[in-house]
């Protein structure tokens, strides 16, 4: 046998080993994958006060609570590929990357003489910023007299570069009498085309039953409970039909649904039922603005209160430190936090 | 003459293997504050990016406390009793006041000590001031004599040697337009941009006249700065003068020619009671760069012009300053108490407050006044990237403007202010 055969025998066993070696790593890797889900997805929230409190990453399948920075902000969107995340916090607008670590970014100075900021966002048409400022407009008002009679919508716009403000557009609707204005009205919906993100309020509003169009159906009391003023309704899961939550359902205003305390986690398929845990809450409690969205085998309602469900066990797994009031959402995993100091190095050495 | 191939491809070889000779290296580096919370390195001749290092929170919102050496090292203060520092390939916390050398305890007194850290420019040394602070009142006349120590110390914080041992005094001054007497400045060590490179300045008060508390006298105390140089066998000091109410704004050359400013001395409400002046000195002269008064012609109105920040260029035959006011062009400016209305000159003002900040660049030379090569209308400066070549903050963006050819550089980086760029010379 010549040398030249032996070498290509070598080459051929090394191609061999390596192909072996390379389907034994992606299929082991792959098992992990099944094993532990993609897992890309957290629960992000606020707590403390809007303007100075924390913002929050909770990772259900570590059950980590992570601090991802101490600047509150209101109006938050990310973008679309959730790489980073801008927010309004004393009349500035920040950007964030979506990364752990990261700190805010000054990018707008927002007008001040605005009366309430209340959304903002960048139109690709103009190239420009624009911002909903909101106020009342104030009336004598005598005891038990309502504080505002109209309602004063605002559409301000930047120039490109978003140094100058101006206010491109307003409209003043009677409220009838009213102590707040809550609904900005568009004055002017042609010229306020959005680029599109994603807003902290829209996620938040998906999940409510009414966003995700989820059809409550009316069940008997769950085994252990008696009938009550408020009928039992069944909330199928959008990922598995078979199962749901089984609660109470409060029709206080027309357009306001309440979700009443306790809630019981519901197994069709199998037959079985559990009474979820939900901290800080008390039996026949209503809470306003519940929405539930489950990922990934797991279960975060959130609203005035939050929890997060295993649902493979039922167990609550959320116990914030501080209260979330502002509500929690699903949202992309954080990058981790770069590290980039290989070209210092080079920098360095080249300065000894 | 030919060289034979061999020696030709070996010489080629040779250049692109080795590293580029001393003199065309890059003296210096350009470092930029920037998100998601780096301290990033651009190479200043194409603004392209080298690397960056994860700084602490506390540092990217308040880059101040960041010095930057010419060996790619990082020292800041972090506020809570910590200093974190990245030695050019790793970053760790030390606690500022370090567990050895202890301060001796103030004989029956408590006292509150001072740790203040300067980071030296040959990639392994860091200076600290130690001492007592006398501000704090709460537990009466402060009477007690406490040790003050400059200390060079390796990167871990083990002390090298110490600089300067002395005696720190009570101290009492009094408070400008009464008798109410008010503890002395702390004691400071100072060195441009926090870097120690072959001189450093310490402020210290020393009492001229003890509070005789029944008969009445008033305290006042001296202020002075010692210029710290290093000499063949160790640390050289030199009073470079009482520090009134000026402020260095920059120093090289071991400390022998400074830019200097004069803080207004108004009080009371008012804040242009005097012409601000920045001046250029050395050890023999002196060139006034900045004169308020005559040059804006404010001195009837409540408004006041002053020299920010100020950077000498290599060579120190240019400077370069930056000016603001007070107040801003759409203020509304009150007449001073000595002042008389006056029009013309308000309009001037309004004027020269609608160009701030503003940037001026002099050419300094010996015996003569300073020739003014450049003015840049909104723009900040960070500092000098060559002995020609500024670089300053337009719009919220770094840009480089040599200021004999005027030609600019633009760097498309972006700032918050100027305090998040930063030149650190080799």
């Amino acid at each position: 046998m010549s040398v030249r055969t032996v070498r290509l025998q070598a080459a051929r066993q090394c191609l061999v080993y390596a192909a072996v070696i390379g389907v034994l790593i992606l299929s082991a890797t792959a098992r992990a994958g099944e094993r532990r889900g993609t897992h890309d997805r957290v629960v992000a929230y606020f707590t403390g006060r809007p303007s100075g409190g924390d913002w929050r990453i909770f990772d259900p399948v570590s059950r980590t609570d992570t601090l991802f920075g101490s600047f509150g902000g209101g109006a938050v969107y990310w973008d679309t590929t959730e790489s980073y995340a801008e927010y309004l916090a004393s009349g500035r607008l920040y950007r964030v990357e979506w990364e752990m670590e990261a700190q805010p970014w000054p990018e707008v100075q927002l007008p001040s003489e605005v009366f309430d900021l209340v959304d903002w966002w960048f139109n690709p048409d103009s190239l420009c910023w624009q911002a909903a400022g909101l106020g009342g407009v104030p009336r004598n008002f005598a005891r038990n007299e309502a504080r505002f009679s109209h309602c004063h919508s605002e559409l301000w716009q930047s120039d490109q570069s978003g140094d100058d403000w101006r206010i491109a557009d307003a409209e003043t609707t009677d409220c009838g009498g009213c102590y707040f204005c809550e609904t900005w009205e568009n004055p002017n919906p042609r010229a306020t085309r959005r680029r599109p993100a994603i807003g902290l309020n829209r996620l938040r509003e998906a999940m409510t039953i009414d966003g995700w169009g989820g059809t409550p159906e009316k069940v008997p009391p769950p085994v252990g409970e008696s009938p009550s003023t408020f009928d039992w309704y069944f909330i199928a899961f959008r990922t598995a039909p078979g199962r749901g939550l089984a609660l109470r359902l409060g029709h206080r205003t027309p357009d306001l649904r309440t979700f009443m305390m306790p809630f019981y986690l519901m197994d069709r398929v199998r037959g079985t039922q559990r009474l979820l845990e939900t901290p800080e809450s008390y039996r026949d409690q209503e809470l306003w603005r519940i929405g539930m969205a489950e990922y990934d085998g797991y279960l975060l309602v959130s609203g005035t209160r939050n929890y997060v469900y295993d649902l493979s066990t039922g167990e609550q797994i959320f116990h914030p430190r501080s209260h979330a009031g502002s509500g929690a959402v699903w949202i992309a995993r954080p990058r981790p936090a770069r590290v980039d100091s290989i070209g210092l190095r080079r920098l360095r050495a080249r300065f000894r | 003459m030919k060289w034979p191939r061999t020696l030709r491809v070996l010489g080629t070889a040779a250049l692109i293997a080795c590293p580029l000779p001393a003199a065309a290296r890059p003296d210096v580096t350009l470092w930029v504050v920037q998100p998601p919370g780096e301290l990033v390195a651009f190479d200043l001749s194409d603004f392209s990016r080298v690397g960056g290092v994860r700084i602490p929170p506390a540092a990217f919102n308040d880059p101040h406390r960041l010095a930057v050496n010419g060996a790619s090292q990082i020292l800041t203060e972090l506020g809570d009793g910590q200093l974190w520092i990245w030695d050019g390939s790793s970053a760790a916390t030390l606690p500022s006041v370090p567990r050895s050398p202890r301060v001796e305890a103030t004989a029956g007194r408590p006292s509150a000590s001072i740790w203040q850290w300067l980071i030296g420019d040959d990639g392994s040394s860091l200076y600290s001031l130690d001492g007592t602070s006398r501000q704090d009142q709460e537990f009466g006349i402060d009477t007690a004599t406490t040790p003050l120590h400059v200390r060079e110390t390796d990167l871990a914080q083990r002390v090298r040697s110490t600089v300067f041992a002395g005696l720190s005094g009570a101290c009492q001054d009094h408070a400008m337009l009464s008798d109410l007497r008010v503890p002395c400045p702390d004691p400071q060590l100072w060195a441009p941009g926090g870097v120690v490179r072959d001189f450093f300045v310490l402020f210290q008060c020393e009492q001229l006249v003890y509070p005789g508390f029944s008969d009445g006298m008033v305290p006042s105390a001296d202020c002075h700065l010692t210029l710290w140089a290093r000499a063949a066998r160790g640390w050289k000091p030199t009073e470079i003068g009482n520090r009134g109410s000026w402020t260095l704004l920059d120093a090289i050359a071991g400390g022998t020619s400074w830019i200097q400013a004069d803080e207004d001395d108004g009080c009371c409400g008012h804040e242009n009671g005097s012409s601000n002046q920045t001046v250029f000195a050395n050890t023999d002269t002196s060139v006034v760069l900045f004169d308020e008064w005559p040059r804006f012609n404010n001195q009837s109105y409540e408004v006041s012009f002053f020299t920010a920040n100020a950077r000498i260029a290599p060579g120190s035959r240019r400077v370069a300053f930056t000016v603001h006011a007070t107040a801003g062009a759409a203020s509304e400016l009150r007449e001073s108490s000595e002042g008389h209305s006056d029009s013309l000159a308000l309009a001037g003002i309004r004027r020269s407050l609608a160009e701030l900040p503003l940037v001026e660049i002099d050419e300094v030379h010996s015996g003569l006044g300073p020739v003014q090569l450049l003015l840049l209308p909104h723009a900040e400066l960070v500092g000098w990237a060559s002995a020609s070549e500024v670089v300053v903050v337009e719009h919220g963006r770094l840009v480089a403007i040599d200021v004999l050819t005027r030609r600019r550089r633009e760097s498309g980086i972006s700032v918050r202010s100027t305090a998040d760029a930063f030149l650190a010379w080799r």
